[in-house]
């Protein structure tokens, strides 16, 4: 468990898909929560690449930015009982095969990696803690307190900042990476679930499920500095990701993607996605826009520009968690 | 450039430090709001609900403190013995039957204190003004609500289409939520028989063809629905130990590990309550009393129903789905309101009754 995860990879001689995605639409990953796995889809033509199987339930899912790896959360079924199977994957997206598990504490939901994957941050659901670990030796350098059950988690753009959301406690804490500390904590609306940095890192945006907002956090003053009702706040906003100066919005109840202006959080768009849609994930280059529909078995590709949906394509058993492979 | 502001008694100083002075002075207010909440349990309590508000209080404790508000337990024997507190915002629990939670509000009536029923309802003021006083909320259902909540799930849940509404006998209190349940019934597509005033032998003798029954017995305090066929009675409950979506298993996880046993409604209850008081702390302005922050209607919380969650203005009721559970069984049968178009209205109509507190309360 605890082998260097660069060290294997390096010696597995994986090679990186980066530029070999269709004219059609991004690589992308999506985690199965019921079906045990993680899946590599090309989404430009909608076949499936790979199904990984990862032996325990798949939650959060992220790509490192080189598109090497796939990082995949997983847990048992059972809450409230570390097991061997609460880890953060490798997947090696070359070979296609789990290179590692990462040990990062107890239930891991969500999770972030820092953009030189050194140091990944994860939610521990039911321990209220956010877990700091080495990539590098799969050390755990920190267990932090944060509010009752986090969920979302988040890096800035610098490395500096990991904001984790807390659903119970309605807030969002403020981890200074260098430090391994949380400095700071923001009251956000009712049931906050996920965060997404705006590209300067000095804002960030939270979703709230139960208060139906939108929330833009200042960063370093630890502040809200406004929230916005989403789908005239009968929305149930849960995944957040931002790219092309706009703000997309998973809107797990709605069956749609709200799209607001990023500096005026004004509703610009919506899109009908699949049933439940939970996972979101945007291109860097703002060009695709990717959400996980729980309950109709599918993930949904957005054209980022015209606000369409090119292509919806069957995945699994409930997927959960999406993330777009540079 | 902009032009100096010249105050009445001083010195000129231009737009620029007036607004830093007003930013000053914003963050001096904001820090006079509350810094401590005191949850105090007053008077006689079973072991479980002590228990349970202990667990509510230290869930809430964790989450105000990275914003620098401190939430403690205390217990008193009787409500008397509980004293006023300066700078903190106090909040009284208790009371183990009607008069008792009455003594208990009216106590913390009397301190400026807030009251949360979380084991009565509003019930226990039956034709009292006092129930609905600004000071008191009430996290326990009300037998409006559940009368509503069984008339509008039970038809489907026990796909029962034929009813007959029955009583103890022919109070006033009894008669009353007879016809609500009737009314929900109606509502939910169910035809309803006969209303009957008399125990469901009574009309089963008088030869009414049936296939549920919905009774209300005990002056409203047990409310009922079963099939003919079916001897285990389906109830609406505020909270199941069963429940998993919207955080709920990890909740009961959560209760759990900490009293050794599963969540029933009135640990759900005591755990709610303490948030709901805690979170109205954390937001109330410096100009905003607690139990004016409990009373706006944007005010919500979540508490891992699925919905938000707000005390009615009328009869400070904490509105809120119900879930119908027959006894014995380790699962929920349905959910009330069912999730859909008008959840939102149908929630807010759960319960509701015109001048709960009687005319002009």
């Amino acid at each position: 468990v605890r082998r260097p995860v660069v060290r294997l990879l390096l010696a597995l001689g994986a090679a990186s898909v980066a530029g070999a995605q269709p004219a059609g639409g991004p690589i992308v990953a999506v985690s199965d929560e019921v079906g045990h796995d993680v899946r590599l889809i090309d989404a430009g033509t909608g076949a499936t690449l790979a199904t990984i199987p990862t032996g325990a339930r798949a939650r959060g899912v992220r790509a490192s930015r080189d598109g090497k790896r796939v990082y995949v959360a997983l847990s048992d079924d059972a809450v409230n009982a570390q097991t061997s199977a609460d880890a953060i994957a490798v997947v090696d997206v070359a070979t296609r095969r789990v290179v590692a598990r990462v040990p990062a504490g107890s239930d891991p939901e969500q999770f972030a990696v820092t953009s030189d994957d050194r140091w990944l941050v994860a939610s521990n659901e039911d321990a209220g803690t956010a877990s700091v670990v080495s990539l590098g030796d799969g050390r755990v350098a920190a267990t932090l307190v944060v509010g009752i059950e986090p969920e979302g988690v988040v890096v800035s753009p610098d490395d500096r900042w990991a904001l984790v959301t807390a659903e119970t406690s309605n807030s969002v804490s403020i981890v200074d990476l260098r430090a391994r500390a949380v400095v700071g904590a923001v009251l956000v609306d009712p049931r906050p679930r996920a965060a997404a940095f705006a590209p300067d890192g000095a804002r960030a945006y939270v979703s709230a499920e139960i208060g139906g907002t939108l929330s833009e956090i200042d960063v370093r003053r630890h502040t809200v500095v406004r929230s916005v009702p989403i789908e005239g706040s009968v929305g149930k906003p849960v995944g957040v990701a931002v790219s092309g100066g706009r703000v997309w919005v998973a809107n797990g109840a709605a069956d749609v993607v709200s799209v607001l202006d990023a500096r005026t959080l004004r509703a610009v768009g919506r899109v009908r996605v699949g049933r439940r849609p939970w996972g979101i994930a945007a291109s860097a280059d703002g060009r695709w826009v990717v959400t996980a529909n729980g309950l109709s078995d599918n993930i949904s590709l957005i054209d980022a520009r015209t606000l369409a949906v090119v292509r919806t394509i069957p995945v699994g058993k409930r997927p959960w968690g999406v993330a777009i492979v540079p | 450039m902009q032009p100096p502001i010249v105050p009445l008694d001083g010195p000129s100083m231009d737009r620029r430090t007036l607004l830093r002075l007003c930013a000053g002075a914003l963050a001096t207010t904001v820090l006079r709001a509350p810094r401590a909440v005191r949850v105090v349990l007053a008077g006689a309590a079973e072991a479980p609900l002590a228990e349970a508000l202990a667990f509510g209080v230290s869930e809430a404790a964790r989450s105000a403190q990275p914003f620098g508000v401190s939430v403690t337990l205390a217990r008193a024997a009787e409500p008397g013995e509980v004293a006023a507190a300066r700078d903190v915002a106090l909040v009284l629990f208790g009371g183990a039957d009607a008069a008792g939670c009455r003594a208990v509000a009216e106590r913390a009536r009397a301190l400026g204190a807030v009251y949360v029923d979380a084991w009565c309802g509003l019930d226990a003021w039956r034709g009292r003004s006092d129930g609905c006083a600004g000071h008191v909320v009430h996290v326990a259902p009300s037998a409006a609500m559940r009368a509503d909540a069984l008339g509008a799930g039970a038809p489907d849940a026990l796909t029962a289409r034929r009813w007959i509404v029955t009583t103890d006998e022919a109070s006033d209190a009894e008669m009353l939520l007879a016809v609500r349940g009737s009314r929900a019934l109606s509502a939910a597509g169910a035809t309803v028989v006969g209303l009957v005033g008399q125990p469901r032998a009574a009309a089963q003798a008088a030869g009414v063809t049936h296939d549920a029954v919905l009774h209300v017995g005990d002056a409203g305090a047990t409310i009922t629905a079963a099939r003919t066929d079916e001897a285990r009675p389906l109830r609406a409950l505020g909270w199941h130990a069963s429940l998993e979506p919207f955080g709920g298993a990890q909740l009961g996880d959560r209760f759990r590990a900490a009293a050794r046993r599963p969540m029933d409604e009135r640990a759900w209850a005591a755990w709610a309550g303490v948030k709901l008081v805690v979170e109205a702390a954390l937001r109330a302005t410096s100009a905003e009393r607690l139990d004016q922050r409990l009373g706006r209607a944007d005010f919500i919380i979540d508490a891992h129903k699925g919905v938000p969650l707000s005390v009615r203005a009328a009869d400070r009721q904490l509105v809120q789905p119900l879930y119908l559970v027959r006894d014995g069984d380790d699962a929920v049968l349905a959910t009330v309101p069912r999730p859909g178009t008008d959840a939102r209205a149908r929630l807010a109509a759960l319960g509701a009754v015109p001048h709960a507190c009687g005319v002009g309360a």
